[in-house]
């Protein structure tokens, strides 16, 4: 018998726990290259309410086994988005999580506002973690408090399921995944980019026009699994981990510290066909190893 | 469409100063390609470099089932790619982005390179004269030994005039008759540029006033190459205001009217 590769996270099922990280996989877009009903879920990039240009180029770097990026939330705005990205994305199978992001409470406030009329949406990833949007590389997620404002603000409009998406740069992300919850939080998805830079020797310059990134790629993906393995401990909502996946055993190693679906980021980047093969790579593992289900990976991580 | 293509090389020849000219069986993707598209290639089955490397294409063969691309190494990503030997095995994207619109009827069209940049302007150019257009080529380079494709072009019959850093003839001011001559030349219908702001400049100058339609090929660092991470971002000037726009996706050839050439 086939293995059993379905989870259910606050509601959704997916049938495979392997999605696209926001901003890493063009939807709409990619339907021009492969089939996208193959996916455990679709994540767009984060949409603002107002539209937003980016940052200037460069926007990206390549580091040792990773990369950094500061496209700063380029995105056309929430209301383009409903007329056009979404009676696109509409037509596919996998559930649809829309990921916001904002510059202030109410931003993210009014965006949800609008997309909560529209049909097609499964539930809301909220990017309170991009190191782009601001200045120096703040974040809401760098506070517990002002998690806890943006997260409110967002449940109150809305009756679907939320997911809160935390940054790694905090002196505690357990009290930042509380805080989240505390709020109203459905579940978490963690991690964001780690906050970082490049220099130029030749030029004496930072290689981003925006001086900072955020990093990302196998290079972040321990940091990635300490912070899933810590919140899994302390929290009870679901958690889709994210950071640095690149095959079906890095999805095994997430859903054993805790996580019960995973986001495939800049693997996508290399190869946009990744997903595909990871989610076949993992039906065949499972069947290799006599697991019936995915689901028992989840949480059973062996630390005595 | 499935863009993922196997390609085996079966040439990959140093030709001096850092230059590498790589030819590959692909049957399918040489089919498909037009000029001014480029292919993604994964450079090593490794996570460092983690990223593809784009690279145009400079000739198109589809009789023989084969692409070729010259490339520079400039760092650790075309490094590993001037190692591999022939019979390798190279993973590769493509044909990615939008070629140049090439006017079918056109009588002549002019080609301004600098470097590297010559490269997808050599495969224009055979795609012009395999149509009966006549090309006119302003090539320019450090020296002589960076010039890239001049004696190929001369081959096919192109009138070439270079300039170099070296001999002193390359400069702005020196280069504008040369680009205003050639564009002022009856049936000249069309110019194209890449490997140069400067020369981009020049040529969207001088062919905006003469009404002529140019286009320039723009490198930039990308990630995904299929449109889908926004990190390869151009200015662009639209009927709304300034934007950023694609380079690998919208581009990476743009009417030059519409980049905002920093």
């Amino acid at each position: 018998m086939k293995p059993d590769l379905g989870v259910e996270i606050c509601g959704l099922k997916l049938k495979n726990p392997v999605m696209p990280s926001s901003g890493s996989f063009g939807l709409p877009g990619y339907e021009e290259y492969m089939d996208l009903n193959g996916l455990g879920a679709l994540v767009v990039k984060s949409i603002t309410l107002h539209p937003r240009a980016g940052n200037p180029p460069p926007r990206i770097a390549e580091t040792t086994a990773g990369m950094l990026n500061a496209v700063g939330i380029q995105n056309p705005g929430v209301k383009w988005f409903i007329k056009n990205d979404l009676q696109r994305l509409r037509r596919f199978t996998p559930p649809l999580i829309v990921s916001i992001a904002g510059t202030t409470v109410e931003e993210f406030a009014q965006a949800t506002e609008l997309l909560e009329k529209e049909e097609g949406i499964a539930a809301y990833e909220i990017n309170v973690s991009c190191p782009n949007i601001e200045a120096g590389g703040r974040a809401f997620g760098m506070s517990a408090a002002a998690t806890q404002a943006v997260v409110a603000a967002v449940k109150e409009r809305t009756r679907r399921p939320i997911f809160t998406k935390l940054t790694p740069n905090v002196t505690d992300i357990v009290e930042i995944a509380q805080a989240a919850v505390e709020a109203g939080s459905d579940g978490l998805t963690l991690i964001n980019t780690l906050l970082g830079m490049a220099i130029d020797v030749k030029l004496r310059r930072p290689v981003l026009a925006n001086v900072f990134g955020g990093l990302s790629g196998p290079a972040i993906k321990p940091v990635a699994l300490r912070c899933v393995y810590q919140v899994a401990q302390a929290v009870k909502v679901p958690i889709i981990g994210t950071g640095g996946i690149s095959s079906a055993t890095d999805v095994l190693e997430f859903l054993l510290a805790g996580a019960s679906a995973v986001q495939v980021g800049t693997a996508n980047i290399v190869d946009p066909y990744i997903m595909p093969k990871i989610i076949a790579d993992l039906e065949k593992y499972l069947e290799e190893n006599n697991a019936a289900s995915v689901r028992e990976y989840i949480g059973a991580l062996k630390t005595h | 469409m499935n863009v993922s293509h196997t390609l085996t090389v079966t040439k990959n020849e140093d030709q001096g100063a850092g230059y590498f000219h790589l030819v590959a069986q692909a049957p399918e993707l040489a089919r498909a390609a037009r000029p001014g598209q480029f292919i993604h290639v994964h450079c090593a089955p490794s996570v460092d470099p983690l990223l593809r490397r784009p690279f145009s294409f400079y000739r198109l063969r589809p009789e023989a089932g084969e692409v070729e691309i010259y490339y520079q190494v400039v760092g650790k990503g075309t490094h590993l790619l001037s190692r591999i030997r022939s019979g390798t095995k190279l993973d590769a994207l493509g044909p990615l982005g939008q070629g140049f619109p090439l006017d079918r009827k056109a009588q002549r069209i002019l080609i301004l390179g600098r470097g590297m940049g010559t490269a997808p302007l050599i495969a224009l150019a055979e795609a012009a004269r395999t149509q009966g257009t006549e090309v006119s080529a302003i090539l320019s380079a450090r020296n002589s030994a960076t010039l890239v494709g001049d004696r190929l072009l001369a081959s096919w019959g192109v009138e070439v005039i270079t300039v170099t850093d070296e001999s002193g003839t390359s400069a702005p001011e020196k280069v504008e008759p040369l680009v205003a001559a050639a564009l002022d030349r009856p049936g000249t219908a069309q110019a194209f540029v890449c490997g140069s702001r400067r020369l981009a400049r020049l040529l969207k100058r001088l062919a905006a006033a003469r009404g002529i339609p140019a286009f320039v090929s723009l490198e930039e660092r990308m990630g995904c190459g299929l449109g889908g991470c926004l990190v390869c971002a151009c200015r662009v000037r639209t009927p709304e205001g300034e934007t950023y726009k694609r380079v690998c996706k919208d581009g990476p050839v743009f009417p030059l009217e519409e980049v905002v050439l920093g």
